[in-house]
C-alpha cells in the first residue's frame, strides 16, 4: 500500500502552494476538497472533537480567522527514544519548505504534520485532554508506538530495527 | 512546607467552585513515570485526619503524610500556555525529573 496518496506543500505564509498525488491510481484526485490529507484511512490521524474545539478557541483568541494550526512533530529524544512536540503554527515560522505537510481537518480546525513525522503517528489520535492536574494536547493510541513514557510525551517505535525507512 | 504561587491558588479555587461540596484538594505522590514519582491531586470531601493543611487565599490544600517527605520546600504553580496548562512543582530537593516534568526523584 502506498504510504501517502496526496500531499500538500505549504509555503511560508501558510498557504497550500501545491498539491501532489503520489499514488498513480489517484492522479485525478480533486484538490478542491477542504480536507487535504491522505486518502487512505490507515494513514490518517484522528483529530478528536476536544482537540478541534481547543484549536478553534485559540484561533479566536488570536483574533478571528488567524491561519493558526496545531503542528505535531516527532523528534528524537525523551526517555523512550522519540517524543511528540506540539507547536502552534501561524505560518510565520521558518519551517523547511521542502518537507511536505499533511493537513487533517475537523470542524474547521487544522492539525498539520510533516510527512516524516506522520510516518511515526499514522493511525494515532490527536486529543486535547483535560484533568485536574493539566490540560494539554496529546497523542493517543499510536499504533506505531510499542511503549510510552508515563506522561505520554515520548515513545518507542515498533520494530525500529526492521524498518530501514525510519532512520 | 509547601508554597503556592498565586496562580495555583486561583486555579484550585476555580476547580473547587465547579465541584460544590468539596472542601479542598489533596496533594500526594505516587510511584509512576520514568523518574520515580509523580504528583497526584484529588478533590477532598473533608480534611483527611493526618494530613497537613496549607491554606491560602481561602483555598485549602491537604498534603498526604506519605508525600510530605517528597514535597518539603516545593513550590506549586499553575502555568498556562496555548499548548498546555498545568500545575507545576518546583522541588529544590528533586535530583532529576522526567523530560515532561511529570515525574521526579528525590
Amino acid at each position: 500500500t502506498p504510504a501517502l496518496s496526496c500531499t500538500a506543500f505549504i509555503d511560508h505564509s501558510g498557504h497550500v502552494r501545491q498539491n501532489r498525488c503520489l499514488s498513480t491510481q489517484r492522479q485525478s484526485e480533486s484538490t478542491s476538497n477542504s480536507s487535504i490529507g491522505p486518502q487512505s484511512l490507515d494513514d490518517a490521524v484522528i483529530v478528536t472533537k476536544s482537540c478541534a474545539e481547543r484549536i478553534n478557541q485559540l484561533r479566536k483568541r488570536r483574533g478571528g480567522d488567524a491561519p493558526l494550526r496545531l503542528r505535531l512533530s516527532v523528534e528524537g529524544g525523551g526517555c523512550s527514544g522519540f517524543q511528540y512536540t506540539f507547536t502552534m503554527d501561524d505560518g510565520t515560522g521558518d519551517e523547511e519548505i521542502d518537507t511536505p505537510d499533511i493537513i487533517f481537518e475537523r470542524d474547521g480546525a487544522q492539525v498539520v504534520i510533516d510527512e516524516v513525522s506522520l510516518g511515526f503517528v499514522k493511525g494515532a489520535t490527536v486529543d486535547f485532554q483535560q484533568d485536574m492536574m493539566r490540560a494539554a494536547f496529546s497523542v493517543l493510541n499510536n499504533p506505531n508506538s510499542e511503549n510510552a513514557c508515563g506522561c505520554g510525551s515520548s515513545f518507542a517505535v515498533k520494530a525500529f530495527e526492521a524498518n530501514p525507512a525510519r532512520d | 512546607m509547601l508554597a503556592r504561587a498565586a496562580r495555583a491558588a486561583d486555579r484550585i479555587k476555580e476547580l473547587l467552585e465547579a465541584k460544590p461540596g468539596k472542601v479542598g484538594v489533596r496533594l500526594g505522590v505516587k510511584r509512576r513515570g520514568c523518574n520515580g514519582y509523580s504528583y497526584t491531586l484529588n478533590y477532598a470531601d473533608e480534611k483527611p485526619a493526618k494530613d497537613e493543611e496549607v491554606a491560602e487565599k481561602g483555598v485549602r490544600v491537604f498534603v498526604d503524610p506519605l508525600a510530605t517527605f517528597y514535597i518539603v520546600g516545593t513550590t506549586m504553580d499553575w502555568e498556562e500556555t496555548e499548548l498546555s496548562s498545568e500545575f507545576t512543582f518546583k522541588n529544590p530537593n528533586a535530583k532529576g525529573s522526567c523530560g515532561c516534568g511529570e515525574s521526579f526523584n528525590v
